[in-house]
């Protein structure tokens, strides 16, 4: 017995996973069995697929689960995450309470809300025991237990953060609006230069919290859940700033880009003048691609921008809920963490608090490039807190109504 | 005789028997779908215990019918499906007439197969990029004619009518409808009609809308209402060609099914309903379009036209039928530079830079392709076997009974997504959502009905004087059907192997539903990246998922030319 945990914990140091040091004995036991039932198991992890970097980082992560833990790890290429709560809904429907088809979903936000809602979600708390969680500060970064201010309730595992940020080539546009009202002349002055992803998409629709948040100054009501009694008087600055933009928007106005990856390829194309992306490092990515020119650069506004944190959950019906948080753990390693946060392989900023990992964990992150576009972390400082969640359905139900209804 | 009347009593026993396999399993191809509408049907109706709804109400088709802009989507739908069929058709009546045994239509045939394997969006992907205002076109002319160092701030894609859109079905359905229409008119005796024709005086053109072409439309009538529902209910390729504002019915039902809000899944099944609704009325004035035609054609054949002035006008028409399918290669070819291609930036004509860098994990997508043919081959050799069972034990049983008809039919006519979401419950509660048997037998009724309509006809002709000398000879009938049979089939069933590996292929929808994404497939894959907006992995994708029918093609020509080469001149089905 002594022998085996000697041993196991011997293996822990040595793939700096998750260290016999601070972890409680009880913790390290649960986590010994988890281990044990984990391998051999396969993980179906539905994780939206439509970016080339993030599917080889997965693919990555997924060759290290194999050879360290016994397993494999499916990626399931999404195009939507909500088709992925969709067909956890169509399983619970059937009556299907366990061997659903998938084991990991890469969530946040609003379909984090409506899946806890509807109770599609693994029944009891399983995130603050992971053995790695001890990397992060939930004072430092609050984010990681309030999902849009909806409480994560430890069934969902942060994986990375993300902040809206504005991209623009600087070698057509020397200096960009860095606010509301300043991106408001700019279209008026540039005609057909500037668009968004066409809400309900996530991109579009942080871009017209981001949009109301500045106009409003951050009214408090916005992050309360919605009043139907001031919606209209809260949201007018917004409908007011969208109708004088519209005649001047690319395209009048009359159709917009799908989603933020196609909102990227316009800049490159040169079709508009400034795209939006909901991670600091994506325009320094395209460049090492060739999807943008050189000369792009990012900003954000001067009051700040948009920041959430994305997660890891796991369904309620999951077929390999212990192999499934095992994956979530390591995604949540220093070691995997340093990774994704390296522009070259992925560039999505960690959710680790600085001041807990080791000198050498540390290194590894401030020895990391930042890519040429990338705004450095005292640039990016200035965020603005995700409004309540009930407030996305009811923007998107008002902004489909006034502009795409054809009316 | 006692030892008589009990061999017949066994023969008719085997007889029932056999009956009843074949009415059974084509009674299996509509049960998916009716498994589908029932999912549908109780959520539209506000039943859904999952989320707590266990009382039927109006509050579904409420919420749907309040949808902004719901007019305005139907129509859009209506129209563009109605536009883009009714063109197609004639865009392959066109090149059918104008090619019809000549060199041209050989050539032309190569390009069918990889055009019909291709997904949708990889042909809207190519279309955007062509006709942008940053596009290909304008590229190859600026700046040099315009200009212009910054693309245009006008644009036509998409554009507020749907022409892009209608352009891009057009695009994929003309040489769908082609590959059907010429496997129809090797079973006609196209010289005997066409010879008549000319003695009565007509014109090719003529003798051609009078004869021949009646016939044809009768064999792939059934196709040509399935490229009637699809593009009604098209969405991948309507994400990116169709006016967002709002969008076609299609997607605005698929949004419903893909909110956040999960309790939009039952307006959204009202939804997938309405979308039936809208296929019934299109079916309608298709039908009396049918009429039509078809009365405006007696008229002139009554009026003794001969339409020998109609001709030359030929040359033209054809211009119009071969531009869609122009631009659908040239979309391709765009999708071949853009996975060479690294830093290509208006107004470049060409891209600034080779790299392999999007060819790099080229190995990772092997599995995808492995996936794609496994479940290709499979489903169309299955679908194969399945129609073989039906030829020989029950096909009057079938052309008969209406019911079976239309459980074959079934899968094509109702629209994908009025089904699915359905059917996805309905393969879960079962507990084999996800699993290959499923997703095989899925994809076999989206392949059989094609499969059916190309051999049956091809039965129906064989010259049996040929199996009655085999069978004087003493062959048995494994023999028979192995070394008579099959060779004289030989042509019709290289076709249905194509189309079926061509169809398996670019099936999406279905397989993203069934396969519960356990099963990821080249085409998955390839719409993925395609509407994410990734123009180098996407056409890396494109490129490998044409592999595979372009490979099967091949096979099935070499296969052919060494076993049959001596046959060649049967392809009729007879020695004549």
């Amino acid at each position: 017995m002594q022998k085996i945990r000697f041993y196991h914990a011997a293996r822990r140091i040595f793939t700096g996973l998750c260290l016999a040091f601070a972890v409680t004995s009880a913790n390290a036991d649960d986590f010994t069995d988890l281990q044990k039932a984990a391998k051999g198991q396969t993980v179906y992890f539905n994780a939206w697929g439509g970016d080339a970097k993030i599917n080889s980082y997965i693919s990555w992560a997924g060759q290290i689960l194999a050879d360290r833990h016994d397993i494999t790890l499916v990626h399931v290429k999404l195009t939507d995450t909500a088709s992925a709560v969709s067909r956890i809904l169509a399983e619970k429907a059937a009556g299907r309470e366990n061997d659903g088809s998938i084991d990991l979903l890469w969530v946040n936000g609003e379909n984090f809300a409506a899946m806890k809602r509807a109770g599609l979600l693994q029944d009891r708390p399983w995130v603050t025991s992971l053995p790695n969680w001890r990397y992060t500060d939930s004072k430092a970064l609050p984010a990681i237990l309030s999902d849009f201010a909806e409480p994560t309730n430890g069934k969902e595992s942060p994986w990375g953060r993300a902040q809206l940020v504005f991209s623009y080539d600087s070698a057509r546009l020397l200096t960009p609006p860095k606010s509301a009202a300043a991106l408001a002349d700019y279209i008026a002055a540039n005609p057909g230069r500037f668009t968004f992803p066409q809400p309900p998409d996530f991109i579009g629709m942080s871009f017209l919290k981001q949009i109301l948040i500045e106009l409003s100054n951050g009214d408090s009501a916005l992050y309360q859940p919605v009043d139907e009694t001031n919606f209209d008087a809260v949201t007018a600055p917004l409908w007011h700033w969208l109708d004088t933009a519209k005649p001047n928007l690319w395209r009048a106005g009359n159709a917009y880009p799908a989603n933020y990856p196609v909102l990227r390829q316009l800049l490159g194309d040169g079709e508009i003048d400034i795209a939006i992306a909901f991670n600091p490092a994506d325009a320094s990515a395209a460049i090492a691609r060739g999807e943008l020119p050189n000369s792009v650069r990012t900003y954000i506004h001067d009051g700040g921008t948009l920041a959430n944190v994305h997660f890891l959950a796991i369904p309620f019906n999951a077929s390999a809920p212990e192999a499934a948080k095992l994956v979530a753990n390591f995604m949540l390693s220093p070691e995997a963490q340093v990774k994704k946060a390296d522009t070259a392989i992925w560039g999505d900023p960690t959710v680790l608090s600085m001041p807990k990992l080791s000198d050498a964990q540390r290194m590894a992150f401030t020895k990391l490039p930042r890519g040429i576009a990338t705004l450095s972390d005292a640039d990016l400082g200035r965020t603005l807190a995700e409004p309540h969640p009930s407030w996305v359905p009811r923007l998107e139900a008002a902004w489909i109504k006034r502009y795409a209804s054809g009316q | 005789m006692p030892v008589a009347n009990s061999r017949r009593a066994i023969q008719n026993r085997q007889h029932i028997a056999i009956t009843g396999l074949t009415a059974l399993t084509a009674l299996l191809f509509g049960l998916p779908v009716l498994l589908g509408l029932i999912g549908i049907i109780l959520p539209a109706s506000g039943y859904f215990p999952a989320l707590g709804r266990t009382h039927f109400s109006g509050d579904a088709a409420r919420h749907f019918l309040a949808t902004p802009g719901l007019g305005l989507a139907s129509w859009l739908s209506l129209k563009t499906g109605l536009m883009a069929s009714a063109v197609s058709l004639a865009g392959c009546f066109v090149i059918l007439v104008a090619f019809s045994g000549s060199r041209m239509m050989l050539r032309l045939r190569h390009l069918l197969g990889p055009l019909v394997a291709v997904p949708h969006s990889t042909i809207a992907v190519g279309l955007v990029f062509l006709l942008a205002p940053s596009g290909w076109l304008m590229r190859l002319v600026s700046p040099a004619l315009t200009g212009l160092e910054q693309p245009p701030t006008w644009g036509l894609v998409p554009d507020p009518y749907g022409l892009v859109l209608i352009l891009g079905l057009v695009a994929k359905e003309l040489p769908f409808l082609l590959l059907l229409g010429l496997s129809a008119a090797v079973s006609l005796p196209l010289a005997r009609l066409l010879a008549i024709g000319a003695g009565l005086g007509y014109g090719r053109f003529a003798s051609w809308v009078f004869l021949v072409l009646p016939l044809i439309y009768r064999q792939i009538r059934l196709p040509v209402i399935a490229v009637l529902v699809f593009s009604l209910s098209v969405v991948d390729m309507a994400l990116l060609l169709a006016p967002s504002l709002p969008p076609p019915l299609a997607i605005l039902v698929l949004n419903g099914f893909h909110d956040a809000d999960l309790a939009t899944r039952l307006p959204a099944s009202f939804g997938a309903i309405w979308q039936i609704g809208l296929v019934l009325v299109a079916l309608l004035l298709w039908w009396n379009g049918e009429r039509l035609v078809g009365a405006i054609v007696r008229f002139c054949r009554w009026r003794g036209w001969r339409g020998q002035s109609a001709d030359p006008w030929l040359g033209f028409l054809l211009l119009f039928a071969i531009l869609p399918m122009l631009i659908g290669v040239m979309g391709l070819v765009a999708a071949l530079l853009w996975s060479f291609a690294k830093g290509w930036f208006f107004p470049a004509a060409l891209p600034a830079s080779v790299s392999l860098l999007h060819w790099q994990d080229v190995a990772s997508y092997l599995p995808l392709i492995i996936n794609s043919g496994l479940l290709a081959i499979s489903a169309t050799f299955l679908a194969v076997g399945v129609v073989f069972l039906w030829l020989y034990h029950g096909q009057d049983l079938i052309q008969r009974n209406r019911l079976l008809q239309a459980a074959i039919y079934l899968p094509l006519l109702v629209p994908q997504i009025s089904f699915l979401f359905g059917l996805q419950i309905g393969l879960s509660w079962a507990g084999i959502d996800g699993s290959w048997p499923a997703l095989i037998y899925i994809h076999m009724i989206f392949i059989l009905p094609y499969i059916w309509l190309v051999l049956a006809p091809a039965f129906a002709q064989m010259d049996w004087r040929h199996d009655h000398v085999a069978s004087s000879l003493g062959l048995g009938p494994l023999r028979r059907f192995l070394s008579v049979h099959l060779p004289l089939f030989a042509m019709p069933i290289a076709a249905a192997l194509f189309i079926g590996f061509a169809v398996s292929i670019a099936l999406y929808l279905p397989t993203v539903f069934v396969g519960g994404g356990r099963i990821a497939t080249i085409t998955v894959e390839a719409v993925s990246l395609a509407t994410n907006g990734s123009r180098g992995p996407a056409g890396v994708a494109a490129m490998l998922q044409l592999l595979i029918p372009l490979a099967c093609y091949a096979a099935i020509w070499l296969f052919l030319k060494y076993r049959f080469g001596r046959f060649a001149t049967m392809q009729g089905g007879g020695l004549t």
